[in-house]
Order: structure tokens, then C-alpha cells, then sequence
């Protein structure tokens, strides 16, 4: 278990919005630690985080190393995700949804996008949020596009260093650039099958949702206690939407009652000697 | 009477203990209308390691524990599921000579109370039973006659049988107030109020506040008890692991997962009706499972959760009437090791109200010791 050294901003991600923050972090002077797991872009250095609080401090782990670290401020960039695709109608345009396990887990609030169809977490222009601390950015806040993410990761920083009481200067003061809007063809939930697999890691399908449904279950973390939608491997991260609407179109009701997965740390699956790496930690 | 929300009996709270209590009185001829703020499983009854344990039992709960085992043996009978319930025995292992005397004591005061279920075996005996246990072990008490079950499955086959049953079960209905009306409980939802002559509080963790409504006083720590499942992996043990020395209960699943728990806490914040999870205990537990199983080091923890469950600064639950107010009862405050007494209590509170008496003895539980 090791102690890192406290930093001014910790930056979770580092896609267009997390790599734009920690640019202009740097040319702001602010101490900054970018923690990110690394597949994909290239640009990540292998920190596996398990854990997050809304009072700044960080768990996460590196090359079998615990470490905890307190940030003044954090900038959340986990960027999308692939929308899973549940019927065979091919997907025109707008195939990702905010990953939204950390904010979750945060107990940030949540919207329901009608048109983009997916779930964001809510926060100001400038990416602040109901935790003084945390601050997102990119497409995370369900505003998807590289010039977007850009925008929001600088914006986010010079919020943060206004906070920190660092001085900016007059700073920028350009107008945001246009998200992408993705209109993904509706899913007509009423007319899947009841064999259609909703939730692969499971294998719950649509007939057991509506069978949970027509027994009185209200939102998805209850048809998840019952039928396991969203218990598995990747813990809902693809089906969540897919769920939410199956479920919707059941009820009758709009997809914005019947809620987003809970999500509890970790988020995403840990070895039993990473976690035990954590048994000296005091989180309180 | 339904429809002008007069009831026979209140039910306060969805959980087990509650739709059990629904079960029974409704099999009696009762009209009840059980009040859940949430669902079923939203919380204790949900979340828990599904022990179906008489193991290590507080004296008092032992006479329960054994009627109760003898439902979960005839599970499908009582709610039309098997709740996943399997007899594959629950052994508490003792890793030093001085922990083995520990259980020496115990199981000769069971003996004296003419209990028999617990077995102590030695060092041999459990490495055939756990072949997999990497570390030397003294002996141990063995229950070949324990299980477990599956705790969403049981909560579920509870919750239809209940409403087969007749019970009028109302979920999202949280209960704000409770009133003395011309004799009759009046328990007051946002939106509507139920009227019945008894009135019964298996509110869980919230069960406190339930009795300050009525006048009674109970001192419940509402805690959130963490538990893990990993990732599927061969088969390596049959029954339910615990050890004197260490805060752990161990089962592998038929799928081959692997769930972990113990009673190590996570963070409860009743306000806001959620539980979190804390990434110290949870190392704890981690690292108590690879001391006994080295062997798992690198299986995978898919998904933690925590839910919040009412505990009792004794550690046994409130069962029985209330102190101070005519026809209201109380059964909570399970402390953790609820859920195999399900069956037995909601029977034990149905005696209570059509009898005016239990076949069993509750005294221990009474409120009043709290006063």
C-alpha cells in the first residue's frame, strides 16, 4: 500500500477530453496525475482504479502496486462506449453511450437522453457537479465529438483552477463547439422476441423482464436483484440501456422511471490478490 | 374490507420476515396488506450470503434455527420454489488448539441443551471435507445437515406465495405515520392510509422508527454488511466456510462462482436509502480467502455490493409484542443472520396473534429488554 504524494487535479481518462485537460493543466502549472488503464488510445499508463470518493481521494493500482492519493480536484473523461446492439435493424449513426460506471458509483444524478437514447450523468457548462470536488468532461456528460471533448476537458481545467485559486487570466472565452448528435433508430421493445438475449453475460432475456414486469417490478436494479440483467462481467455497461428500455416498454412507461444500474466499487472486475493489496487502506 | 383499506393486520416491510408473516396469517384467514417502501431484496433480504445456518447460533435462536432447517429441508412445500437450496453442510474451522477448545465448550453447552447438530471433527476429517483448505487446521464443527440457498430466488418465491396467498402486498409504499384510530392501527402512506386492528414492524433497518411511532424504543444500528461474487471457477468446495478466528462465510456455487462475505462493512446512509462499499474490508476479506485458498490469488471479484441491515447491540433479534401498545408486534433486528429463521418467524408471529401464544420460546427476544 503506498501513500502517493497529494495533487492539485487527478484526471480519470485519457481520450480527447482527458488529454486536452492535462495539456493545459501543464501549461497552467497545476500538479496533475492522469490515471488511465491504457487500452486503446495508446496513451494510458496501466493505473487500474478501483475506487473513488466524492472527498477527493483515489484507489487504484499498478503493476500489482496499491496506491491511495487525495486530488484537490478531479476531472472525469471516461469517454463512451459501443451501444450493443439488440435487434437486427442496423444502427444508422450514433452507436456509443456514456460509460457511466464511475459516475454511478459516485451517486452523481443521471438523465435520460430521449433522442440519443442513453443515460448521462447531469453537470454545469463547465463539467461541475454535485460533489464540489469532481468535474467531468468529454463524452461521458452524453455530449459526443472530438472538437466537444476538447472544449469541455480545457473548460473543465480553468474551472478548476479558478477553484484552486490559481491565476488563469482572462483565460478563453469561446462558445463550445457543436456536439454530435447521434440519432440512433428507436428500439421497438414491444416487438423483440421473448427468446432475445438482453444481457450476454448473463443471458437474461426479454420474456424474463417482462415476466418481472407484469410481477410488479419497477426499475432495472430490481429486475437486476431478481433476473441478473447487468450482474456480470461487464456489469451493465452494455446492457443498461437495452434493459431500461425493454423494461419501459413493459411497464408502458417512460424510459426515465425505471432508472440506470447502481453501480458499487469496484466497477469493473479485480483479482483477489489485487484487493487484498487494499486490506491496510483507511477509507473511513 | 379491501376496499375501504381495513385490513385484518399491517404488515410494515417486504422482506422475508415480513412476507413470511404474510404467508402465515394469510393461510390463517387473515386479510393483510403487507407496506414495502422498495421491493422485496431491496436490502437485508436481498443482500446476504444466503446461509441456511444453525451453526454458531446464539443460544436463544438455537430452538428456531432447528425448526426453521426443518422448513428449508421442505422448501418447495412452504413457498413453491426450491430457492436454490442445496444441504451441502457449513463447517467452522479452527486453526489453533486454543480456538478448538473454544468450540470443545460450546458444542458440550449445546449437548446439555439436548442439541446435537453440531459436530466437532478433527484435523483429517475436515481436509476430507475441504481438500482444498491450504492452511494446517486443528478441527472443527461441522453441520452436515446446514445449506444454503439463493437470496433473490428465496425473496421472490416469498413475495408470490404471499400474494397467492391473498396478501395484499404494496410496494413503493412507504409509511410516514402511525396512528391510534378508534381502536385500529392507522398506518399513513404518502398518498393513502391502511386501517388494522395489529399492526407488525419487520421494517428491518428501519424498524426504529416504526417503534417510535408506537411508543416503543429500540436501540438499532442500521450497518452495511459487504459481500463479493467472483468469476466461475472449477469446482473446489462443497459446503459453507466459516473459522473462529477470522470474519469470513465462503460458498461456491453450482455455476461455480465463488461468494465472500463475513460481515465486513460497508458504508450505510439510511437517509438516501443506499449502501455503499468500502475497499478496505473488502481487501480484508480478499485477503483472508487467499490465507485459507492461496490458490485463488489471481480469480477474479466480478461484483461487490452492501446492503443495509438493522443490527442489535446484543446481536439477537426483537420478536414479540410491543411493550407499550395493544395488538402491534415486532419481528427485526436480525443482526446479520436473518434470513434462515424466515420460515420459523413469521409462523411463531402467526401463533402469537391467532393463539395468543408461540410454540416456541421468544422470551429472549422481547422488546423490553431494552428498557
Amino acid at each position: 500500500m503506498s501513500q502517493i504524494k497529494d495533487a492539485a487535479l487527478a484526471i480519470i481518462g485519457a481520450g480527447h477530453a482527458g488529454r486536452a485537460a492535462a495539456d493545459l493543466a501543464r501549461e497552467l502549472a497545476i500538479e496533475t496525475v492522469v490515471l488511465d488503464q491504457g487500452h486503446g488510445n495508446g496513451s494510458g499508463n496501466g493505473a487500474l482504479v478501483w475506487l473513488i470518493h466524492g472527498d477527493g481521494t483515489i484507489c487504484f493500482s499498478r503493476d500489482d502496486t496499491a496506491h491511495e492519493l487525495t486530488a484537490q480536484c478531479i476531472i472525469l473523461a471516461p469517454g463512451a462506449l459501443d451501444r450493443p446492439r439488440l435487434d437486427e435493424a442496423p444502427v444508422a449513426g450514433g452507436a456509443e453511450v456514456p460509460d457511466i460506471q464511475i459516475t454511478s458509483a459516485l451517486g452523481l444524478e443521471h438523465g435520460w437522453d430521449p433522442i440519443q437514447r442513453f443515460w448521462y450523468p447531469m453537470c454545469g457548462e463547465a463539467g461541475g457537479t454535485s460533489l464540489e470536488r469532481i468535474f467531468l468532461a468529454g463524452a461521458v456528460t452524453g455530449r459526443l465529438g472530438q472538437a466537444i471533448a476538447v472544449w469541455q476537458g480545457r473548460r473543465a481545467v480553468r474551472a478548476v483552477a479558478e477553484k484552486l485559486g490559481h491565476d488563469i487570466g482572462e483565460g478563453e472565452q469561446s462558445e463550445p463547439p457543436p456536439a454530435e448528435l447521434q440519432t440512433p433508430p428507436s428500439l421497438d421493445a414491444a416487438r423483440l422476441n421473448n427468446e432475445q438475449i438482453v444481457c450476454d453475460c448473463e443471458g437474461t432475456t426479454v420474456g424474463e423482464i417482462r415476466r418481472l414486469a407484469a410481477l410488479g417490478c419497477d426499475d432495472v436494479n430490481q429486475a437486476k436483484a431478481f433476473a441478473r440483467p447487468g450482474a456480470g462481467e461487464c456489469q451493465g455497461r452494455r446492457c443498461a440501456v437495452a434493459v431500461a428500455e425493454v423494461l419501459a416498454a413493459a411497464r408502458g412507461v417512460a424510459v426515465a422511471e425505471v432508472g440506470y444500474f447502481r453501480q458499487r466499487w469496484p466497477t469493473s472486475p479485480v483479482s483477489l490478490d489485487q484487493l487484498a493489496l487494499f486490506q491496510e487502506l483507511d477509507d473511513g | 374490507m379491501a376496499e375501504r383499506n381495513l385490513f385484518d393486520a399491517v404488515i410494515i416491510g417486504g422482506g422475508l420476515h415480513g412476507l413470511s408473516t404474510a404467508i402465515h396469517l394469510s393461510k390463517a384467514g387473515l386479510q393483510v396488506v403487507v407496506l414495502e417502501k422498495d421491493h422485496p431484496g431491496r436490502h437485508a433480504s436481498g443482500v446476504n450470503a444466503g446461509g441456511v445456518r444453525r451453526l454458531g447460533r446464539d443460544l436463544a435462536e438455537v430452538p428456531l434455527s432447528v425448526e426453521a432447517l426443518k422448513v428449508w429441508h421442505e422448501i418447495e412445500d412452504f413457498v413453491g420454489d426450491d430457492c436454490g437450496y442445496t444441504t451441502c453442510g457449513q463447517i467452522q474451522i479452527a486453526e489453533s488448539e486454543a480456538e478448538h477448545e473454544q468450540q470443545r465448550e460450546r458444542v458440550a453447552k449445546l449437548r446439555a441443551l439436548g442439541f446435537d447438530h453440531e459436530r466437532l471433527i478433527d484435523g483429517d476429517e475436515v481436509r476430507r471435507i475441504v481438500p482444498a483448505l491450504s492452511p494446517p487446521c486443528v478441527g472443527a464443527i461441522w453441520c452436515a445437515e446446514d445449506g444454503a440457498a439463493n437470496p433473490y430466488r428465496t425473496t421472490q418465491a416469498f413475495f408470490r406465495t404471499a400474494r397467492a396467498a391473498g396478501a395484499d402486498i404494496r410496494l413503493g409504499a412507504e409509511v410516514h405515520a402511525i396512528e391510534r384510530v378508534a381502536g385500529h392501527w392507522r398506518a399513513q402512506l404518502k398518498d393513502d392510509a391502511l386501517e388494522a386492528p395489529i399492526l407488525i414492524n419487520c421494517a428491518g433497518a428501519w424498524a426504529d422508527r416504526m417503534c417510535r411511532m408506537i411508543g416503543d424504543d429500540a436501540p438499532l444500528e442500521a450497518a452495511a454488511p459487504m459481500l463479493m461474487i467472483t468469476e466461475p471457477v472449477e469446482p473446489f468446495i462443497t459446503p459453507v466456510l466459516g473459522a473462529v478466528g477470522r470474519m469470513l462465510s465462503f460458498k461456491q456455487f453450482e455455476n461455480g462462482t465463488v461468494m465472500i462475505g463475513g460481515g465486513q462493512r460497508g458504508r450505510a446512509a439510511r437517509e438516501v436509502n443506499l449502501a455503499g462499499t468500502r475497499l478496505r474490508g473488502m481487501g480484508n476479506s480478499a485477503a483472508t480467502v487467499t490465507a485459507l485458498f492461496p490458490q485463488l490469488g489471481a480469480v477474479k471479484v466480478m461484483r461487490c455490493w452492501a446492503g443495509i441491515e438493522a443490527m442489535m447491540p446484543d446481536a439477537i433479534p426483537v420478536i414479540g409484542p410491543s411493550a407499550v401498545a395493544e395488538g402491534a408486534y415486532h419481528a427485526f433486528g436480525f443482526s446479520g443472520h436473518g434470513f434462515q429463521l424466515s420460515p420459523i418467524v413469521g409462523r411463531l408471529l402467526c401463533e402469537l396473534i391467532t393463539e395468543g401464544r408461540s410454540s416456541l420460546p421468544i422470551e429472549a427476544f422481547s422488546i423490553t429488554r431494552f428498557q
